[in-house]
């Protein structure tokens, strides 16, 4: 029997936590005419790994976000201590009101990083689904071909693992669209004090060009 | 001697004073001991010397003794030789413990205490003596002459020293001793300022096999022409005693000191050089003399300092930087650096390379002033005095360089003044005017056109400012100078493409973030500055070039409503679109197209035109995009619920005609005709259904349905009768209507055209109705169709005049308006053909122009022997006429006509031999009677003759040309035709039933499925034949024979069908193809249609290659007429 029933998935390399899988050997004999089928399913894997990737950067990208809001949290800090030194009293109040709106992209930010990270969940759930596929490709693949060694494959096993799979990404999925909604209403909070300030500093702090204004460092 | 010469020249002095003035020089180190110590050693030395005296004395006594002992021996010579080297060698001692045991200090030597050392010293010149007297075939002769001499130099007697060193090497001129014997008679007359005997000497050596003697001659040389004052010849010495291949470094036997000639040459050279060589060349001229950097410096430093002490500061100054940069002399550094800057502020004003070395020597000053600071031998004073000193010398010299580059706006000296700033800043980190220093530096490297630097140098400034308008200054500068730089960047790599940018990655991207930093620092600080709205730009720009095109697109739409009359305004509103679509986001991309354009405050009318047409783009390549991601199962689908979605706008109509353009590529006809319909429904003024109608023409026709064709033409024309296309595709109309038999269709649809193509189309058309009432033989509608013409423009007059007056006569001829025909025939028969058609006109015109002659032939009879002469005369010259007119028609070559002409000639003739025969002669005698008989009978004869020649030739020219006309079937049969003419069949005669039109739309939609499928093509003609629409039939099989021209059973239908149509001609073209290609269908009509003409033997003929047993006589692919050939052959196997 050529059937790989991985007991241990999650150790082992190329079984990747599916309890069905078809050994790659079997497809040896089958002609290049009739494993052409198998590359849109191969291909969704890839797309689904690919697509968790980018939910990978997005997530790194949001903590350098996160560090950055957090600079100009300390930035709004000093220019509130400089103006009370200068008895600025406007420009205080001003940089006190850029460490509220910058706080909120924090929150927003950080409400983000947990959304993305369950988003990476939800998309590990869709790369099993995705590889359920491709194996329940090849296994039909072998029967349809009657390769020597296929005869234990059972087709029912291999759909059952897929339609398993695709409920558990169905769930996750209905969680995701909730928390999306949170994070979307965490920025709305954000962006709307944010077009506060921006109007109260006359364009200058809050406004979206000054977003990096932390960055360059120009405290002295 | 000259002075100056004995001042620069140090040559070998003889270690050993010169006896005669009571002077020995002291041996050098001898003095250097604490004075108890000294006296110790003072003693052991003298101890010492008087033990070694006493062993010398023993050795004299044992050599004597041995003298004594061996007066035969062949070694004498040797020991007398060992014997006088013993004499001199106790003369050193004794001479060394006398100078021991003299006071401390006291160097000279009294004639009286010297006597001991004098006696020794003649002692070993007698030995050497009596060695040249006892042993004049010595070998070591030579040696021992040169001693001798030797010891008289060190006596002082120079005279007979130079008599012995000359008799030396007059006697044994090629002994080494004699070279060593020249080199010092020539330092001898060298000493006393005799310039040439000491050239002699040292020339001779030079002649001589090299020797280690050789350097030290040049070296002599060199210095004698230096006295002479002769540097090029100097310095050539020089050069050769230093590039010599001997590796000898030592100086002639008894020289006072050992003497490194080659080193010695080279720092000696330095006087000739000055004098012979431009400074700039010392560089790399002593680099590849010198052996090593401490020499190298050595002759550099001499060489500097003099052209220092010479004012040549410009020469100074260069050899004192190659010092500096290469001496590790930190005190000799300084003094140098001091004077570079000294030699430079001493240079001319004018010089324009005054201060191009700045950056160097600055970096001079900032290197050994350094060193000078990590020097712990030097005082924290001299070390704050010399700060302050250098200080202002650097900035002295980068300033001043800098003003020069100011004044002649000189890039490159703005670029080494800047690189002197960055030594100045690099170690004067304290200077008061170092902020001005750093502020010198970004304007310097911004001149250079080095902007990445020159940014980067005002953010610095920036970083060390407090709040202020300074700040906001350098931060502005700053952004100008990054800006500048990636803009120089971006033009470079615009013009050189294949080439790296003046920026490289790193680079651009540290300009990009900087301007984007500091840009938003600027922002937030001073948002409502003058310059914050070009900052803002720019910053998006950043975002836009570094490809965060999302952030690009928040800031350029932010800028234009901020900005709405902004210069930069509708670039920013460019690029926002532009980010857009480069981020695929069309839907986007149009609304933000649509929001420019209804944004009040923008008032740019030609940005909002612009952006319109973006955003219409936008919607379409939104639709394309849709198309592309769609896959074909639920394409369809996912259109028309695109449509549905965005029903009666702009949008709806690209779903619907982006679908469309999809299926007519695929060459979908069912898609095109659904989506094609639904646009011409729901947009009918849209300018795309040019597109739409003319496709579904195209499509309709290949589906075979030729009457929707046509409709969509003309629905074309109706909807767009401005098109150029309108008019063609209105022709195409008329060419389906022809085709299909509705003539009057057609007909109507030409002379639409008439009325209102352009010209050269108006005349086809006139030309195609002609055709069309010609063929159908509708001579009322032929005439005033002609007439019609002939009424035109004079374009039509000028270039088809003929043709409208050949139809005109032909259609009078036809009504029987022999009069009105023959005027207009007359006409036309003297023009000029000019295309097939009008050839085709002509033939008709001549034989129409006979056949009225020929009918007033045919009615002229003898009435009376009175009125005989006058009706003979008549019809003869009716004949002639006629005749012309016929042999004309002949001679047009056109079959039809012909055949038809040469039938009625050789009727005529018959005829008229028939008359001649009948004429009456009742008025004659009977003697007349007989001779006018004769005379009738012989005319009669030769008419019947011509009558059966034209029948001949023309029963051999119809079965040649294969003539399928009433005439030609009367030629060939000889007699009666076997068919009375023919005419066109027009389609509205016939119909079909339901069912048929239901079986019909069955194969239609089988053929939008695939459209070259001649099966069914075949099967829908056979269907339309069995109705007898032999007009949809034709056109079906014609559609058939485009794709499948070699097909046979096409080809025969073909035939069959243009049967029915009266087209005989064209019936038996495509039989005879189809027969050819053993057919055996087509070889059966092919001969009923011979058979049908009367071409029995043909048919006879053509009958035997096929056979009728299988024929089935009520197949479509079967004539009717087949049925007549059953009673000349066996019985068909069909019914």
């Amino acid at each position: 029997m050529r059937v790989v029933v991985c007991l241990l998935a999650a150790q082992l390399v190329g079984c990747a936590g599916l309890r069905y899988t078809v050994d790659r050997d079997l497809l040896a004999e089958i002609t290049i005419e009739n494993k052409l089928l198998l590359f849109d399913a191969e291909n969704d894997v890839s797309i689904a790994l690919d697509e968790r990737e980018q939910i990978s950067r997005e997530i790194y990208q949001t903590k350098v976000d996160i560090s950055d809001a957090e600079l100009q949290i300390a930035e709004a800090e000093n220019d509130e201590d400089r103006a009370a030194e200068k008895g600025e009293a406007d420009r205080a109040k001003l940089a006190a009101a850029a460490q509220q709106v910058f706080a909120l992209k924090v929150d927003y930010l950080y409400r983000r990083l947990s959304y993305l990270r369950e988003k990476l969940d939800a998309q590990d759930h869709l790369i099993m689904v995705a590889k359920a596929k491709y194996e329940l490709a090849k296994a039909t693949l072998v029967k349809k071909n009657n390769v020597r060694g296929a005869s234990d494959i059972e087709l029912e096993d291999y759909e059952e693992q897929v339609g398993d799979h695709v409920e558990r990404a169905k769930e996750s999925r209905v969680d995701l669209a909730e928390v999306e909604k949170e994070v979307d209403a965490y920025q709305q909070r954000w962006l709307q004090t944010r077009e506060q300030l921006m109007a109260q500093s006359g364009g200058g702090v809050g406004s979206p060009w000054a977003e990096d204004s932390a960055m360059w460092g120009g405290d002295y | 001697m000259n002075t100056r010469a004995r001042q620069r020249c140090r040559p070998v002095v003889p270690y050993v004073a010169l006896l005669g003035l009571g002077l020995f020089a002291v041996p050098a180190g001898a003095v250097r001991f604490d004075p108890g110590q000294k006296q110790q050693d003072k003693e052991a030395m003298i101890a010492k010397l008087s033990s070694d005296i006493n062993k010398v004395d023993h050795t004299i006594e044992v050599t004597k003794d041995l003298i004594k002992r061996s007066p035969d021996a062949h070694y004498l010579a040797d020991l007398y030789f060992r014997l006088a080297e013993l004499y001199v060698e106790k003369s050193r001692y004794v001479f060394a413990r006398l100078m021991e045991m003299q006071p401390e200090g006291d160097r000279v030597l009294t004639g009286e205490k010297s006597l001991e050392v004098q006696i020794n010293k003649k002692l070993a010149i007698e030995t050497y003596d009596k060695v040249l007297a006892d042993f004049p075939e010595y070998d070591n002769n030579d040696q021992i002459r040169f001693f001798k001499a030797h010891e008289f130099r060190e006596l002082g007697d120079w005279e007979t020293m130079s008599k012995e060193y000359k008799a030396l090497i007059e006697k044994y001129p090629g002994s080494p001793w004699a070279i060593e014997a020249r080199q010092i008679l020539g330092d001898y007359h060298f000493d006393k300022g005799e310039l040439d005997p000491a050239e002699t000497y040292f020339q001779e050596i030079l002649k001589l096999p090299e020797s280690h003697m050789h350097d030290m001659a040049r070296y002599k040389l060199a210095w004698i022409y230096i006295n002479k004052e002769k540097f090029k010849e100097s310095l050539a010495f020089f050069e050769s005693a230093v590039k010599s291949g001997s590796k000898q470094r030592r100086g002639a036997t008894g020289d006072a000191r050992s003497l490194d000639v080659k080193r010695e040459s080279l720092v000696a050279m330095v006087w000739p050089f000055s004098e012979v060589r431009k400074p700039y060349q010392a560089v790399p001229y002593f680099r590849s003399l010198a052996d090593s950097k401490t020499v190298y410096v050595q002759v550099l430093k001499r060489l500097a300092n003099r052209y220092y002490i010479k004012t040549e500061y410009v020469s100074a100054a260069l050899l004192y930087r190659e010092i500096v940069r290469l001496s590790a002399d930190v005190e000799e550094n300084i003094e140098f650096v001091q004077r570079i800057y000294d030699s430079v502020r001493n240079m001319s004003e004018k010089n324009p390379q005054r201060y191009a070395n700045a950056a160097e020597d600055v970096d001079a000053i900032v290197k050994n002033f350094a060193r000078f600071q990590n020097h712990l031998k030097f005082k924290p004073e001299a070390k704050e005095q010399l700060e302050k000193d250098f200080e202002i010398r650097a900035r002295d010299l980068a300033t001043k360089l800098h003003v020069e580059a100011q004044k002649k706006k000189d890039k490159k000296s703005a670029e080494v003044a800047a690189e002197a700033y960055r030594k100045y800043l690099s170690l004067f980190t304290n200077a008061k005017d170092r902020r001005q220093m750093q502020i010198n530096r970004a304007e310097a490297l911004y001149m250079a056109e080095n902007q990445l630097a020159a940014g980067t140098q005002y953010e610095e400034i920036a970083k060390e400012m407090g709040d202020g308008n300074e700040r906001r200054e350098m931060l502005y500068a700053g952004i100008v100078a990054l800006h500048k730089a990636i803009i120089e960047d971006s033009e470079y790599r615009q013009k050189h493409p294949t080439e790296e940018g003046l920026l490289n990655k790193l680079q651009l991207l540290r300009a990009r973030e900087g301007l984007k930093q500091i840009g938003a620092f600027y922002v937030k600080s001073w948002p409502q500055d003058k310059f914050t709205p070009n900052v803002k730009y720019n910053i998006a720009r950043m975002y836009y070039q570094q490809g965060e095109y999302e952030r690009a697109v928040e800031l350029f739409t932010l800028f234009v409503k901020e900005y709405p009359t902004h210069p930069d305004m509708t670039k920013a509103g460019h690029l926002a679109l532009d980010a857009l679509r480069k981020l695929d986001k069309y839907e986007e991309l149009a609304n933000l197209a649509k929001a420019f354009v209804d944004a009040p405050e923008i008032k740019d009318a030609a940005f909002k035109q612009e952006v319109a047409k973006i955003g219409e783009g936008a919607r379409k390549r939104k639709v394309e995009f849709t198309v592309l991601s769609t896959s074909a199962g639920e394409f369809s689908e996912k259109m028309l619920a695109e449509w549905e979605k965005h029903k009666g706008t702009a949008e709806g109509e690209e779903y619907l005609y982006t679908a469309f353009v999809k299926f007519k590529g695929e060459g979908n006809i069912e898609g095109v005709f659904d989506f094609g319909g639904r646009l011409i429904g729901a947009y009918p003024d849209s300018k795309n259904l040019k597109d739409v109608l003319q496709t579904m023409g195209v499509f309709a026709i290949q589906a075979a349905d030729f009457e929707r064709a046509a409709f969509y033409y003309q629905e074309y024309q109706r909807r767009f009768p401005n098109d150029e296309k309108a008019n063609e595709l209105l022709v195409n109309a008329a060419t389906i209507f022809t085709y299909l038999g509705a003539y009057d269709e057609a007909a109507k649809v030409l002379r639409q055209l008439r009325g209102s193509a352009p010209g050269p189309m108006r005349i086809m058309a006139n030309e195609m109705l002609l055709k069309v009432y010609r063929d159908i033989g509708d001579w009322d509608s032929l005439a005033r169709v002609a007439q019609t013409a002939l009424q035109l423009s004079g374009t039509w007059l000028a270039a088809r005049a003929y043709l409208g007056i050949a139809y005109l006569g032909i259609a009078y001829a036809q009504q029987g308006k022999d009069d009105l025909a023959e005027g207009e025939l007359g006409q036309a028969v003297s023009l000029k053909a000019q295309s097939d058609l009008d050839k085709e006109a002509l033939a008709q015109a001549y034989f129409e122009y006979g056949q009225i002659f020929h009918r007033e032939f045919d009615n002229t009879q003898v009435t009376s022997a009175a009125t005989l002469q006058d009706e003979l005369q008549r019809k003869l010259q009716l004949l002639d006429v006629m005749d012309r007119a016929y042999v004309a028609a002949i001679g047009t070559g056109v079959g039809t006509w012909a055949i038809a002409a040469l039938h009625e000639s050789a009727r005529a003739h018959s005829e008229l031999a028939v008359f001649f025969t009948k004429v009456p002669l009742d008025g004659f005698s009977a003697a007349e009677k007989t001779a006018v008989k004769a005379e009738l009978d012989k005319l009669a004869a030769d008419e019947r003759v011509k009558g059966e020649e034209a029948k001949k030739a023309c029963a051999t020219k119809a079965e040649q040309l294969k003539v399928f006309t009433r005439f030609g079937s009367a030629c060939v049969t000889g007699g009666a035709p076997t068919v009375m003419g023919v005419s066109k069949r027009r389609r509205a005669d016939v119909s079909g039933d339901q069912t048929y039109q239901q079986e019909m739309l069955n194969l239609r939609k089988q053929l939008i499925k695939r459209s070259t499928n001649t099966e069914v093509l075949t099967e829908m003609a056979r269907r339309a034949m069995q109705v007898g629409d032999y007009h949809l039939a034709k056109l079906t099989l014609s559609r058939a024979a485009e794709i499948d021209p070699r097909s046979p059973v096409i080809q025969n239908l073909l035939g069959v069908a243009s049967w029915h149509l009266g087209e005989p001609d064209e019936a038996y073209t495509q039989l005879d193809q189809a027969a050819k290609r053993r057919l055996n269908a087509a070889v059966i009509n092919l001969a009923a249609l011979f058979k049908e003409f009367g071409y029995q033997r043909l048919a006879e003929q053509t009958l035997r290659q096929g056979t009728l047993s299988d024929i089935n006589l009520s197949s479509p692919d079967i004539h009717p007429s087949v049925g007549n050939l059953t009673s000349d052959a066996p019985a068909p196997g069909g019914t």
